[in-house]
């Protein structure tokens, strides 16, 4: 296949793949119910994870998981065509955790103090080898430095580290501008390594 | 390559974020330089960590099923919001649009309000009138022998009043209805004995029909507390289950009715046998009722 023709079937493919984008999102404005479940399938572990990242707690990470696509729902009529519906969903989740953050931050920092989140995550009881335990350690310790961030840069970091999304993506996720994007990140993944360096030494003596 | 100038690149690099030309030469100095090749590891693993954070992170399997209830409520919740627009469309007559209605439901509460109070007005100013205060047994105490027997026989008949109702007297002379802690001013002991020390018109309404007027007014007072009482129970059940702008609009109709309910109340009892005044009064009672009535139904 030549270059041209390549071009060709990619740019028909990715109008295909648009026009496939865009009926979803016109379903979805009408309130389709089996487009809302494959936006849910699709998307609603990373939300939670998301919403997890950004809180710390797993029962309220569950709870505005599900208020976001409710929420999704209820204003399904503002969703745009040039707006995929992750995004939009992402935007959703980004102002309810926010929200409950501003709301919550006193339990925020209570949580910090709670047990570790690698007991809360694993449900194994038995006794764990050296390297399971190290990492146990590891995810409080990264729970714990999560929560030691500003809400911009853990915004930032998690939504980088769960989806890799683009810079231009965050940006309509966030509403920051690209510059504040990677400065933020920058600033968010040098702390992050600062509060994780030991640990990562220290598994790599075991 | 500098070291200092590959460590500020290195995020990026691990990104894909660098041009292929800047890309090859950070690759070609961390396979050359140890401190630099470090460096890249230990990024490469704290990302590997973060990941591994974020993989432990599931929500429960329960997710789906709220999901689902949630939608379902929420269609509920329209189904009842719509059928309450509805309603009110069909009650006060008007199209069921939001700002159109709401204005119209206005128009109407602040029309029939200036009536009533242009009635009023025009009553007080017209002529003078006994205000008889019906008492249990139907006492008319419009014409005593004298004032000062008037006077004793007024103040003995609303202590008697007050003691049976357990009225108070307010700060500023209102005779205030203890009702569950709603107290709310009735008539003035002022206006009461102004009242009191007029006369009737010749050819004023005979005891007996003034009787039967306040009677009638007492009964439909009565039907009217009832039926509020008796649909009140499904009304608030109702009310619980709209949305928050649905809610305010009834709160705003029902708030209209009330006043319209209280002035026709008042002007009821400032001019008791005034046919027109009742009518105010009955109609105001009735709309509230059927309102209440349509929303319990639906």
């Amino acid at each position: 296949m030549t270059d041209i023709a390549t071009a060709g079937y990619l740019g028909a493919y990715a109008g295909t793949l648009m026009n496939d984008v865009r009926s979803l999102t016109e379903r979805i404005r009408c309130g389709d119910e089996d487009a809302f479940r494959l936006i849910f399938q699709q998307h609603h572990r990373l939300i939670f994870k998301f919403i997890y990242g950004m809180l710390g707690d797993r029962a309220l990470a569950e709870e505005l998981t599900q208020e976001t696509f409710l929420g999704a729902y209820r204003n399904r009529v503002t969703l745009r065509d040039d707006v995929k519906p992750s995004t939009w969903l992402y935007a959703i989740a980004k102002n309810l955790s926010r929200g409950s953050l501003r709301s919550r931050y006193r339990q925020i920092k209570a949580a910090e103090s709670e047990p570790s989140p690698a007991v809360e995550l694993s449900q194994d009881q038995s006794p764990a080898p050296d390297e399971q335990l190290l990492n146990k350690e590891l995810n409080r310790v990264i729970h714990d430095a999560l929560a030691e961030l500003d809400e911009d840069k853990r915004l930032v970091f998690t939504l980088k580290i769960l989806k890799q999304f683009s810079y231009g993506e965050m940006a309509e996720i966030t509403g920051f501008s690209i510059p504040k994007l990677k400065t933020d990140l920058h600033r968010a993944k040098a702390e992050m390594r600062r509060r994780v360096r030991l640990y990562l030494e220290v598994s790599d003596e075991v | 390559m500098k070291c200092e100038d590959c460590v500020a690149l290195l995020e990026e690099y691990g990104e894909d974020e660098l041009g292929e030309s800047l890309s090859d030469d950070v690759r070609a100095h961390v396979a050359a330089c140890v401190a630099c090749a470090s460096a890249f590891e230990e990024m490469r693993r704290a990302e590997e960590a973060y990941t591994s954070y974020f993989l432990a992170a599931e929500p429960t399997s329960a997710l789906w099923t709220n999901f689902q209830q949630g939608i379902e409520r929420e269609k509920a919740a329209r189904s009842i919001s719509t059928r309450f627009r509805q309603l009110l469309a069909n009650v006060f007559g008007v199209l069921s649009d939001r700002p159109a209605y709401a204005a119209t439901l206005a128009l109407i509460a602040v029309g029939i309000t200036f009536g009533v109070m242009k009635y009023r007005d025009s009553r007080e100013g017209s002529h003078l009138e006994a205000v008889s205060v019906p008492t249990s047994e139907g006492t008319d105490l419009r014409s005593p022998s004298s004032s000062t027997d008037a006077d004793k026989a007024l103040a003995m008949e609303l202590k008697r009043k007050m003691e049976d109702q357990r009225e108070t007297i307010g700060s500023d002379g209102a005779v205030l209805e203890g009702n569950k802690g709603n107290k709310r001013p009735r008539e003035t002991l002022l206006a009461v004995k102004r009242g009191y020390a007029k006369r009737t018109k010749p050819g004023a309404t005979t005891p007996d029909a003034k009787s039967l007027s306040n009677d009638s007014v007492r009964r439909a007072e009565q039907r009217y507390l009832a039926a509020i009482a008796a649909l009140s129970p499904n009304v608030n059940r109702r009310r619980r289950q709209l949305d928050g702008g649905a809610i305010a609009q009834l709160n705003q109709a029902i708030a209209d009715l009330d006043r319209m309910i209280a002035d026709t109340r008042k002007a009821v009892r400032e001019h008791p046998n005034d046919p027109l005044a009742v009518m105010y009064m009955t109609l105001a009672y009735e709309k509230k009722v059927e309102v209440f009535r349509q929303l319990a139904r639906s």
